[in-house]
């Protein structure tokens, strides 16, 4: 514990360092080698070229404020905590201050959480940092007394706050999913908002992603120090290093590039930057051998669920769009223990790519990206376009970017095989690994959050931004509870600032519960030009041991055939009226045998709605030509809660998306 | 359009036949998956006598009278010791207030402090069409359905050791003197007898031997026929393969693999599936 916390703050004091000593980088590389070295084998890292390993904290800290204040205000909100405000910086229009502690002591090795979070609590303070203490030395002289003084307050001016500074890497320029600036066409401010949550201090430390794929350069340069190699494996030649097998047109450089998304190292001067760059990598190689197994699937999404906090997946089944498939028996109960019992009780995080199938594939039939303990994720380019390729869906919780935007060099910087750098990384295999690295960052704030709290603080952070359907197809809809959700966005796209601040004050949601709310079995024609509707009246298990007060996914297990099954639409409307697409029409799905036999749509569209009522499924067919075909069996199952989820929640704004939801469920319980 | 009527007394006939299923089930060991483009397609008995036995085996919620969830959950909870009963888990949270350390105290204490989740899904047959990314559009790799026993796989890659490896606590055999470039790999690979990869290298010849005018997949042919040698441990075994590919002793004689085969591609018939590849490698124009 002492040691990971010695760690922690070493790799912290680094970087605020940093800042101060730009033109130091390359001996400071070699610090935070060292420390991340150090915190890998469990060994201390030793004094590295004089900076010293020992983080000193000042009593002073530097607050910004949301808004310009003056002088009078900033006194007042400083008294209030027990501050000095020893006046603002200049050149900040009143919006940062330099605050002393009256009693925190001059020195200490430690950041006071305590205290930076209590002036953080002050609604109109934005930021608050405990400032570290340097050693000055003067050139060419031999400083007589190591001296430690505080960060003086004409040292601060002209400096913008330290960890608001832009990564070094020569790739993050390019990276206009971590900062979009506008580069190449792109829309300013549409990105990750990762700099909101490395402001915070946030970066991914002890956090395991791994990526199961076709191996990972473990010894590239920008990923070898967040390697964890005590938590991977290669299953497709058996033995504990996932290093890439060699092919002539370098195809299995796939995994190396997700991997770089999450966690490149920062300021080494390497391709870009990780969106969680003080995280870990395991590499798990699984996709690379002339076929695949259950057993290897489920081997891969069960091996180490206690060092691996997040599994990043980007393949799934073919995305033909006549495909229905899904995980086989080993690997389905593989991902159920994962998230009962995986990270110590908590739950594995198993973060899925939506697929490639473009809109004549729909993801619900795709079992892994379908499921309820998998977090779907689709791309959007750098526009808010969906990407040409999407694959929609109603099981779709996010979003976040790749690449499909006209111009080539839109597309996912990050490392490559063999030591290399790409810019051309695609589909929403690119988009998956964000996904992770914004996870990681959120379980660093806040390491207790489990499976579940993920899935609520992706659901109640992410924005719709500037994300649009390119086509018109799908629009920007408000289910019963105030949540804004698109077929093809989720719930929008991530935003690693909210996501962090909001892990930081979560509680855990009350325990989950499931409902089967109903069930139709009777074979029923579905007749062309005419929707088939059925109706369940449920009051969710109302009285029992599972009633569901609260909604989380909503599962409609369905049975049916047609004539031409990509021709068959199915729809779900919830008792509060949200309409989800659960099935669109697959132009390429020709088959007339199959059909679906118990297959779990689900929708994730109904979060946070009360479930008690008629939920209506609608079945028709999308086709000029005439079809036939029978919806056989329908059971419709609630998965949520008992208690209101965020009822021990403060929101910090009244237009949050949390405060809405919670006044939501309020008045309800008023009624 | 006979499917129609048999599709309407399909809950029917699963009473029935799920019943039969069941019964068959002990003495048939073996599932007899089916390809999609199977031309046994219309034998329509063997199919559903097939997706019941499948349903039999692979129930909803795991538990053999699917649908009610309220025996499943009891079944569940009574399988799980460890698991606390639903009303002092709720008990637990209304007495836990909200305040601030209230989440790392029920943390801490208790883990679990939420319902286990279910396997439920849907029951799958027929081979796993896990391919996918690349490419979008025609599957690489015929779905063959044919018998086979266990899989063939690539050569293996370099092991280099990962920075700060410690080989004597983590007990592995990797390369410390690593050259992390493309050449180093294709080198130590073209060192090994394997499986040339021909949708990913340029030229397999090299590798064939001189044996000119093999269909594309020979190598891959010749390999499956090896597992199913080792499967069954005699030549006389070897079903005939549908292919019609020859076998030839040369392949048989280069056809080394490793020393230690891989536990996780010794499966059972009916477990190959194709491949899952990556998702977004050619979404470039």
């Amino acid at each position: 514990m002492f040691i990971a916390a010695a760690a922690w703050s070493l790799a912290a004091s680094w970087r605020l360092l940093c800042i101060v000593m730009l033109a130091m980088l390359a001996l400071l590389f070699v610090a935070e080698a060292d420390a991340v070295a150090g915190s890998g084998t469990g060994s201390s890292s030793s004094s590295n070229g004089g900076l010293g390993n020992q983080a000193v904290f000042t009593s002073s800290f530097l607050v910004r404020f949301r808004r310009g204040v003056d002088n009078d205000f900033a006194h007042k909100v400083a008294d209030k905590y027990g501050f000095d405000n020893l006046g603002p910086l200049a050149g900040a229009d009143g919006h940062e201050y330099h605050f002393k502690h009256r009693t925190l002591p001059h020195a200490r090795s430690r950041r006071s959480l305590t205290h930076t979070r209590a002036i953080k609590s002050h609604p109109s303070v934005h930021t608050a940092v405990q400032q570290p203490g340097f050693r000055r030395v003067k050139r060419g002289l031999r400083p007589q007394v190591p001296a430690i003084h505080g960060l003086h307050y004409a040292a601060t001016l002209g400096e913008s706050n330290d960890v608001d500074i832009e990564p070094t890497d020569p790739y993050f320029p390019m990276q206009w999913y971590l900062k979009n600036t506008g580069q190449n066409g792109g829309k300013v401010r549409l990105d990750l908002n990762v700099q909101a949550a490395w402001s915070q201090g946030i970066t991914g430390k002890n956090v395991t992603t791994a990526i199961m794929d076709d191996g990972v350069d473990y010894m590239h340069p920008d990923l070898k120090f967040n390697y964890n190699a005590e938590a991977s494996y290669d299953f497709s030649s058996n033995d504990p290093f996932p290093y890439p097998r060699y092919t002539d047109d370098w195809f299995n450089s796939h995994g190396t590039r997700c991997a770089g998304e999450v966690a490149a190292a920062r300021d080494n001067g390497i391709c870009g930057v990780g969106v969680a760059y003080d995280s870990k990598i395991a590499g798990i190689r699984m996709l690379d051998q002339p076929y695949m197994t259950d057993l290897i699937e489920a081997n891969s999404m069960g091996h180490e669920p206690h060092k691996i906090h997040i599994y990043s997946a980007s393949w799934g089944p073919t995305d033909d769009g006549k495909t229905v498939d899904g995980p086989r028996n080993a690997t389905m109960r593989a991902i159920v223990q994962g998230v009962n019992e995986g990270r110590n009780g908590l739950g594995n995080i198993y973060v899925w790519a939506s697929g490639d199938g473009g809109e004549e594939d729909d993801c619900n039939c795709d079992g892994y990206a379908a499921s309820m303990w998998t977090i779907s994720i689709n791309s959007a380019i750098n526009d808010g376009q969906n990407a040409h390729y999407d694959e929609s869906c109603s099981s779709t919780l996010a979003s976040t970017f790749s690449n499909g935007a006209k111009d080539p060099n839109t597309g996912v910087a990050t490392t490559d095989l063999y030591g290399k750098c790409t810019t051309t990384h695609s589909g929403t295999s690119a988009a998956a690994p964000e996904a992770a690295g914004v996870f990681a960052l959120a379980l660093e704030a806040n390491p207790q959050l489990t499976w579940r709290d993920i899935q609520h603080l992706t659901v109640l952070t992410s924005k719709r931004n500037s994300l649009f359907d390119a086509k018109n197809r799908f629009y920007w809809t408000m289910n019963g509870v105030g949540l804004e959700f698109n077929h093809l966005f989720g719930f929008g796209v991530l935003d690693a600032g909210a996501m962090v601040t909001l892990s930081k004050q979560w509680h855990s949601v009350p325990a989950r519960y499931h409902c089967e709310a109903g069930e139709i079995n009777k074979a029923q024609p579905i007749i062309m030009g005419r929707s088939l509707f059925w109706d369940i009246k449920t009051d969710a298990c109302k009285g029992t041991d599972t009633e569901v007060n609260y909604l989380e996914h909503v599962q409609a297990v369905i049975t049916a055939n047609a004539s031409r099954r990509g021709d068959l639409e199915l729809f779900l409307t919830s008792p509060m009226g949200t309409k989800s697409m659960i099935l669109s029409r697959r132009a390429n799905d020709d088959d007339h045998r199959d059909g679906f036999t118990k297959w779990p749509f689900m929708t994730t569209h109904s979060w946070g709605e009360y479930p008690q009522g008629t939920w209506k499924l609608e079945a028709r067919f999308n086709s000029a030509q005439t079809r036939i075909g029978h919806l056989i069996e329908w059971s419709l199952v609630l998965h949520g809660t008992k208690e209101a989820p965020y009822r021990t929640l403060s929101p910090s704004s009244p237009h949050s998306k949390l405060a809405i939801v919670k006044k939501a469920h309020e008045d309800k319980k008023m009624k | 359009m006979s499917w129609t009527t048999v599709i309407i007394d399909f809950p029917g006939i699963c009473l029935l036949l799920g019943c039969l299923a069941a019964l068959l089930e002990g003495s048939v060991g073996v599932q007899g998956f089916q390809s999609k483009d199977s031309v046994f397609a219309d034998v329509l008995l063997s199919e559903l006598l097939n997706r019941m036995d499948n349903d039999m085996q692979v129930g909803y919620y795991d538990v053999d009278n699917e649908g009610d969830l309220a025996v499943a959950a009891a079944a569940a909870a009574a399988a799980d010791k460890d698991n606390v009963d639903l009303v002092s888990r709720s008990e637990y949270a209304r007495l836990c207030d909200g305040g601030r350390d209230c989440v790392l105290q029920a943390a801490n204490s208790n883990p679990s402090l939420r319902d286990h989740e279910f396997l439920q899904h849907s029951s799958l047959w027929g081979p796993q069409y896990v391919t996918g990314g690349m490419g979008e559009g025609q599957s690489r790799y015929n779905t063959i359905a044919k018998t086979d026993a266990s899989l063939p796989a690539y050569c293996n890659p370099p092991n280099p050791c990962p920075e700060g490896y410690d080989m004597e606590t983590m007990g592995g055999n990797c390369i410390t003197d690593f050259d992390n470039t493309a050449i180093y790999s294709r080198e130590f690979q073209a060192a090994q007898d394997c499986t040339c990869d021909n949708e990913h290298m340029f030229d397999c010849a090299d590798q064939e031997n001189g044996v000119n005018g093999e269909a594309d997949n020979s190598e891959m042919n010749a390999a499956v026929e090896k597992f199913l040698m080792q499967q069954f441990g005699s030549d006389n075994n070897v079903p005939n393969n549908a292919n019609g590919v020859v076998k030839k002793a040369a392949h048989m004689a280069g056809l080394r693999m490793d020393a230690l085969p891989n536990p996780f591609l010794q499966v059972g018939p009916d477990d190959r599936l194709p491949i899952a590849a990556k998702k977004g490698n050619m979404l470039f124009h």
